[in-house]
């Protein structure tokens, strides 16, 4: 009878236990990182007789979480890669939509300022079709401001976000540590058993951080769990947490980098920083940012100079040679921060049509210079003080130490610097500084072709040169007219031949006759001369840039770049998501609270209690029964 | 069996709602702008090729309006010319009666001259025609500048001798005039090839006729002289080296001699010293011309050497207006020829431009009925998922237990 009632009492406390067990995996429905619980129970040692061993009813063992390491692992590695895409994808959207606006791309600019050109060149003597073209060009430097502005504003938001993923982080690596220290405490405590609400507790916090950055573990004898970033730097010992730093990047200066704090150093670790948000926010400014940036500053640069170029070898109403159409960049050049040399750096280009839309970097290693393209990876070397690459050469001065480092831009902040130099319309340079005219006594009406202009800076451009022709043998001779010196005599040619002097080229198309006389001078008072705004207007289509496509092929490429980044990323997000899912559906399916599961339970539950209930009062009724029988 | 757990049912319930939502409302756009390709994304290369398509799109209608620039000076330079033509006729005919010498006298010929004066200033104001800019058609590059001016008998051009130009395709220039020089101060003189004279002192009655190129290729750019050695002898001197090409020849009236590759022929009586010059024709203006047949007209025309002289001077006045027609001809052949070249290439561009829009709306535009198909599908879908989640809230069994 005794052994009913305690029999009873036990399967009554067990049946307690496991309801209040199935009403905490109830109440946790929605706990975010909850493991459903489950309380253990198992028959004691049994009493030992010598007729048998008779069993002492239930006991309660542990309250176990039901959980799965390797799908935790796995959900973790998921987050971590989802975290990265998504974060690249916010920006990528946001670039995509910003060069998918007709209005807001340079397309519709750049039509505008060629076809005003044109017009320019239709109607070389409209003074408004000059005014139509300032406003133009004007249009087109401020269309370059304007999507460069987005694009660093994006710069700003990405360093914004590095700020607080960061601070994220060190809250996170901080509430790890904490419950390290609890979960040890704890463990003691409660005799071994598990501290599962605290487990669960880290765990989440710990899948939080492996959102932010690729995170590794280390699981500790006393129940602590010690954090590894990057490549090993750690981030929770036991209960030390770690502090990440933002410093600006020691290369460019506009961006954040992210540091660790080694014995009071601060060391640049971003880089090392793979995967998670943090990791997708890095990829940003190298994939996407910067790729849009040195395009647009190449762009900008490449064709501000070559219309600069044309419109220099013009000249405008008064008959004055162009000057510069727009002002451009100078190109960029950071030395970085972590240099010891005292040396600094002069940027020159050479060749407008070779740049590409890079940034390079140089090194001094004590010895020799080495300039490497950031884009493609191509370089040169040597031991200076200068080296040439890609259309541009970097000279440096004295006093480089081993291990400085340069980041050079040749057209960087090109599309910033981009801005119309030109105010005065009678200064637009329309027409060209010569013309060839025919001598008014030749024998035929032979005409040359058309002089073009080499080099607008010639001194002697402007001077008149008288050409002779003679037929046995097809020669001329050049003649100075304004000083009647020689410049050249019996210079032998054949139809097509060209002949340089003073800066200009001419090409002899037809033949002349014995003694015609062709006079190469300079244009007067030529309003209807269009020839050097055609010129201009023809630019447009010239493969100017790398000598393969023109300024509006160019952005449309990189239109098309990003659109396929873009594209690429939200496909891969997207089906990242789906593996997140997964992989949270798959912890969940072993984890996760199933309500109806817990309703059984409960119903379960209350039916052993019952039914202890009832074994309790069967032992209370044999109890009375004795008591009767002695009473009787 | 893979267990479900309650919180990520509703999890998985939003997110499925939140694509489908997602989705309809890219439809939307879709509809609303109605362009298939919203961001470049949506086809990066279609993208990238699309902004190349409206490039080149903006920059074929470009080349269309410079055509219709460049066809409306070629018109007005067209319709000018067409006027100096028939002027020109109009002095031909004159020069053709005024050298029939049966039927001069001193009245009619003051009348042809006054004709002709009145046709040199309507000429030079064809010269001087402005187009609808204001600008000098026949200025050259000087569009400002008043190509001619008469300054005493000569009328003098002030332009230059540009010719500007617009491009009406991609890889086709036009030129949209012609400098004065070249239409009005380049014509040839003589037949276009050589061209000959009288000198002035002749006292003979000695005519020489029009030369005519019989060997090309044994022509030289020199100068020549018949010069008489007596009444029935001349010798033919290279003035230009000095060198006697043909000597001591017999004159016959009207019969032809030969030297470098030249016939020439000398009607009439020429006296003994009497020289006749042949050259190689040189540029002459059309002004010069209609002004030599003036003082040609206006010239005593008494003494038999004087008469002599008219006859001669109005051979050359003939021979030179010809060539004026002719070279205005090759003018308007040449202005004739760069309309149709114009022509030609906006019909190019025109179909160009055709062909482009179809495949930019190919590109770009969005089809109207699959979109809308697409999102009855999708809103079918979205009701769908509403449905069965407003069903499987009713059966949960913690709502059926009473404990």
């Amino acid at each position: 009878m005794a052994d009913a009632l305690n029999i009873g009492l036990s399967g009554l406390l067990a049946a307690q236990r496991s309801l209040a067990t199935t009403s905490h995996n109830i109440s946790n429905v929605n706990t975010p990182g909850y493991s459903r619980q489950r309380t253990l129970q198992s028959a004691p040692m049994p009493d030992v007789f010598g007729n048998g061993f008779f069993g002492r009813g239930v006991q309660t063992n542990t309250t176990e979480r039901i959980h799965d390491t390797f799908l935790e692992t796995r959900l973790r590695e998921a987050e971590t890669e989802h975290g990265r895409l998504r974060s690249f994808d916010d920006f990528a959207s946001q670039l995509d939509e910003l060069l998918a606006s007709e209005e807001g791309g340079l397309s519709v600019t750049l039509q505008g300022f060629f076809d005003a050109l044109q017009e320019v060149s239709t109607n070389p003597s409209s003074i408004p079709a000059r005014q139509v073209l300032l406003n133009e060009a004007e249009n087109l430097s401020s269309r370059f401001k304007y999507i460069d502005r987005r694009v660093q504003a994006m710069d700003g938001d990405l360093n914004r976000r590095v700020e607080t993923t960061v601070q994220d982080i060190n809250t996170l690596a901080r509430e790890i540590a904490d419950l390290n220290e609890a979960i040890v405490l704890n463990s003691g405590r409660g005799g071994g058993n598990p501290p599962n609400d605290l487990l669960d507790q880290r765990e989440n916090a710990l899948r939080e951080l492996s959102r932010l950055t690729r995170v590794s573990t280390v699981a500790q004898d006393d129940g602590a769990l010690n954090v590894f970033i990057g490549n090993g730097q750690s981030l929770v010992v036991g209960k030390l947490a770690s502090t990440l730093t933002t410093i600006p990047d020691a290369d460019n200066p506009a961006i954040l980098d992210v540091a660790y704090d080694l014995n009071g150093t601060q060391v640049p670790i971003g880089r090392l920083l793979q995967g998670g948000e943090l990791g997708g926010l890095f990829d940003v400014h190298d994939q996407l940012l910067d790729a849009v940036g040195l395009e647009l500053d190449r762009v900008a640069t490449v064709l501000g100079e070559t219309m600069n170029a044309q419109h220099r070898k013009g000249v405008d109403l008064n008959g004055d040679l162009g000057s510069d159409l727009f002002t451009i960049t100078s190109g960029e050049i950071v030395h970085s921060t972590g240099n010891t040399g005292t040396a600094t750096l002069s940027l020159n280009v050479t060749d407008y049509s070779a740049l590409k839309a890079a940034s390079y970097t140089m090194r001094y290693d004590g010895t020799n210079y080495s300039l490497v393209s950031d884009l493609d990876g191509s370089s040169v070397s040597g031991a200076g003080p200068s080296l040439s690459l890609d259309g541009f050469s970097v000279t440096v001065g004295a006093g480089a130490v081993a291990g400085d480092r340069f980041q050079i831009k040749p057209t960087g902040n090109g599309a910033e610097k981009l801005s119309v130099k030109l105010t005065d319309l009678s200064k637009v340079a329309v027409g060209a500084p010569l013309d060839v005219s025919a001598g008014s006594a030749n024998v035929n009406s032979a005409r040359l072709g058309s002089v073009v202009i080499d080099d607008a800076g010639n001194a002697n451009l402007k001077r008149p040169v008288r050409l002779t022709f003679h037929e046995s043998p097809a020669s001329f001779d050049v003649v100075d007219v304004t000083s009647g010196t020689s410049l050249a005599s019996g210079v032998a040619y054949t139809t097509g031949d060209t002949y340089s002097v003073n800066g200009w080229t001419l090409t002899i198309g037809q033949a002349p006759k014995e003694g015609d006389q062709f006079t190469v001078g300079p244009t007067v008072s030529a309003s209807g001369d269009n020839r050097n705004a055609d010129l201009m207007a023809q630019l447009r289509q010239q493969p100017l840039i790398e000598g393969r496509s023109d300024f509006q092929q160019t952005y449309a490429s990189m239109v098309g770049r990003i659109g396929a980044v873009a594209r690429q990323s939200h496909a891969t997000t997207q089906a990242q998501a789906r593996l997140t899912e997964q992989a949270s559906a798959a912890r969940e399916s072993v984890s996760g609270v199933n309500l109806d599961e817990e309703a059984v339970n409960l119903a379960r539950f209350q039916q052993s209690y019952q039914a202890s209930a009832q074994v309790i009062q069967m032992g209370s009724s044999l109890f009375q029964t004795l008591i009767g029988v002695l009473r009787g | 069996m893979t267990r479900i757990s309650s919180s990520f049912y509703f999890e998985r319930m939003k997110a499925e709602l939140g694509r489908q939502q997602t989705a309809l409302a890219r439809n939307q756009e879709q509809i609303g702008t109605g362009k298939k390709l919203l961001r470049p994304s949506d086809d990066p290369a279609a993208s990238a090729r699309l902004l190349d398509i409206k490039q080149s799109v903006a920059s074929l209608k470009q080349y269309r309006e410079n055509g219709v620039h460049a066809e409306q000076r070629l018109g007005m330079e067209e319709t000018t010319l067409e006027s100096v033509t028939e002027l020109l006729q109009r002095v031909q005919t004159l020069a053709v009666a005024a050298s029939n010498s049966a039927i001069q006298s001193e009245e009619t010929r003051a009348a042809y001259a006054a004709e002709v004066r009145e046709r040199l200033e309507a000429l030079v104001d064809l010269g001087n025609t402005r187009n609808g800019d204001g600008e000098f058609l026949f200025s050259g590059f000087k569009g400002k500048t008043m190509p001619f001016v008469k300054q005493g008998d000569t009328v003098i051009y002030q332009g230059d001798q540009g010719r500007p130009s617009v491009h009406v395709g991609p890889d086709r220039e036009v030129a949209v005039g012609d400098s004065g020089d070249a239409v009005f101060m380049r014509s040839r003189d003589g037949n276009g090839q050589v061209t000959v004279g009288a000198a002035a002192g002749n006292t003979g009655t000695g005519v020489i006729d029009p030369a005519t190129v019989v060997d090309a290729a044994a022509t030289t750019t020199a100068d020549y002289e018949v010069v008489f050695t007596s009444s029935t002898t001349f010798d033919v001197v290279n003035t230009t080296t000095s060198a006697t090409v043909l000597a001591a020849q017999t004159f016959v009236d009207g019969s032809a001699f030969e030297f470098d590759g030249l016939s020439v022929s000398i009607s009439g009586t020429p006296a003994n010293g009497d020289r006749f010059t042949v050259s190689p024709s040189r540029s002459v203006s059309v002004f010069k011309t209609l002004q030599d047949f003036i003082d040609t007209l206006d010239a005593p025309n008494s003494t038999v050497q004087e008469k002599t002289r008219y006859k001669q001077d109005m051979a050359s006045v003939l021979s030179n207006l010809e060539q004026a027609q002719d070279h205005m001809l090759r003018t308007r052949a040449s202005v004739g020829a760069r309309l149709n070249a114009v022509d030609t290439t906006d019909d190019d561009s025109e179909a160009a431009l055709a062909q482009l829009s179809v495949t930019m709306s190919e590109i770009e535009d969005l089809d109207y009925a699959e979109a809308i198909s697409q999102m009855q599908f999708r809103l079918t879908t979205l009701e769908a998922v509403q449905k069965t989640f407003v069903n499987l809230q009713n059966t949960t069994l913690i709502g059926q237990l009473r404990f």
